[in-house]
Parts: C-alpha cells; structure tokens; sequence
C-alpha cells in the first residue's frame, strides 16, 4: 500500500501556505516592498488601486504579522506614512515562493 | 538580509512609473539649453550655471510628483547620498579635466591641432552620449538611450555639416525639454490631487 500523505505531501502543503502572504492584495504588497527601501500610502493606492480602506487594513495586517515596518513622519506640514519591509517580511515572501513553485512544479 | 528573489523586472518597472513625471528630462533639458548658450556664446565663465537646473530637480519632485504618486525610495537615505555624493565628485572631476585640457590644447602646434581637430566631434558626441546613457543606466530609464543615440547622431550630423559646436546640444536640449514638458502635462493630467489619495 504506497503512502498517501508523501506521495501527495507536495499537493498537501498547500495547506501550510502562511494565509498572510497569501491574500492576492498583501502578497502584491509584499512584492513591491521587497524591491523597495520604502514606499509611502500615496504611491501604494496609486499603484495596487486599492482602495484607502482596503489598503490600510492590509497594511495593519502585514504590520501585525511583523513582516512590514509602517513610519508616520511629517513632511512640509504633511502626515506621509511610510512603508518598509522587514527581514521577516522577507523571508516570508520567500518561504512562500518556494512553496508555490513546488505546488506548480508538482501540477506539471 | 537581502532574498536571492528574480525581482530586477519589477524594480525596473517601478523606476519607470516613479520616473514618468518627466521632470528629468525637464531639468536635463534646461542644463542642454544653458551649457548650449555657453558654447555659443563662449562665455565659459557661466557654465556654472547648468547647476541651477540640477538644483532645482528635488524641490519641483517634491512639489508636483510627490503629492500626486506619492514617494519611494528605492536604496535606503545614506546609500543615495553616498551615490549622489560620487556622481557630484565624477561631474566635478571630468569638469575640472576639461578646464585642465583646454589651455593645453590652445597652446598646442598649429600642425598637431589640425591632426586632433577631426576626432573632437568624435570625442564630444561621444561623452554626451556617454552622460546621457549613464543617466539612464543610473535610472533604469531606458528612453535616456535614445536620447543618448539623438545627442549622438546631431553632433556628428552638425560636425560634417560645418556647425558650431553648441548647436546639436542646442538641438537636443529642445528635444529633451519639449518631450520633459510634453510628459508633466500629461502626468499632471493623469495624476489630479484629490482628497481621497491624501495619506492614511
């Protein structure tokens, strides 16, 4: 009787995927912040089109998950909130692409 | 931590939306048309003056890019400064080289002059398709290449033609600057300051 669970472990893991890097709106997040040192809110709605709303609860979530580092500075009188990934943010990002990349892999 | 992650594409194409506003070419443009004032009027004295554009390239960002996109940073604050710091030095030090050169080549023998004199359209087109490649390289902003090649081509086209040698930085310094204006107007279309894109 071949085993089951390693035969499919591949197709399985699906179902340890962390959920916060997997939501369609934080993994973009994530993606562009990786490539950043820092982007602001302003420039993260113009270019995801999320809503302020949506964006801002994203955001929380990423900051409480630990994987961004969210700044409130001043600038000319103006509140600029400003958004940076973090070392674990990163290694999550890339715990999770190689975990897709197996799960695809194995769909080929 | 830096992740070995295939992000190159991405990055590129963040430059080029963080870039789109077209303020580049507007300040380059203007340091064209002030260095092609200077040649053609020889007055050397004010090629300072280029600075005054390069100057102003923060402020008019800060003013008309940022409240409308918003603002990245692509390396953290020292590491620019530090880059900015080299590319300062590098203009300084090639300006200075060029300062050097000119009394030595003034002094030169009639006979030498005549041997040098062919390959200095050579040498000029190529070290303003050099700055204006290396400003895209620099910026991920490939369309600097063409500008690089246009540069490029005048100043030899005006060399053979007989012109002098102000007018192909006079002719690019247009172009550049008409196509700076040309992407603001339609940034600025593009991107209104509205209430709702206000920070969080």
């Amino acid at each position: 009787m071949p085993d089951k669970e390693a035969i499919f472990a591949p197709l399985l893991a699906v179902g340890d995927f962390d959920k916060t890097v997997h939501e369609p709106a934080r993994l973009m997040l994530l993606s562009i912040l990786s490539v950043l040192d820092q982007a602001d809110f302003v420039f993260l709605h113009h270019l995801t089109g999320l809503t302020r709303g949506n964006l801002s609860t994203h955001m929380r979530r990423l900051e409480e998950a630990g994987y961004v580092r969210i700044e409130k500075e001043f600038v000319d009188r103006r509140p600029v909130t400003g958004l940076s990934i973090t070392p674990e943010g990163r290694t999550a990002l890339k715990d999770y692409r190689d975990k897709m990349r197996q799960f695809l892999d194995e769909l080929e | 931590m830096k992740m070995s992650y295939p992000s190159t594409g991405l990055k590129r194409k963040l430059y080029l939306v963080y870039h789109q506003d077209g303020l580049l070419e507007v300040v380059i443009g203007a340091a064209l048309l002030i260095l092609a004032a200077v040649m053609l009027s020889e007055q050397m004295a004010f090629i300072g003056l280029i600075g005054i554009p390069a100057a102003l390239y923060l402020p008019l960002k800060q003013q008309i890019s940022v409240p409308r996109l918003g603002h990245i940073r692509f390396v953290p604050e020292r590491e620019s400064r530090m880059k900015l710091g080299l590319a300062l030095f590098l203009g300084l030090a090639a300006f200075a080289g060029a300062l050097a050169v000119y009394p030595v080549m003034k002094g030169i023998s009639r006979e030498s002059w005549a041997a040098v004199e062919p390959v200095l359209p050579l040498v000029f087109g190529g070290l303003l398709g050099v700055v204006l490649a290396g400003v895209g390289w620099f910026l991920k902003a490939t369309r600097f290449y063409v500008y690089a090649a246009l540069g490029l081509a005048l100043v030899w086209l005006v060399f053979a033609a007989g012109g002098r040698t102000g007018l192909p930085v006079a002719l690019l310094g247009v172009v550049v600057e008409g196509a700076g204006l040309l992407y603001v107007s339609r940034f600025v279309r593009a991107y209104p300051v509205t209430d709702d894109i206000r920070d969080a």
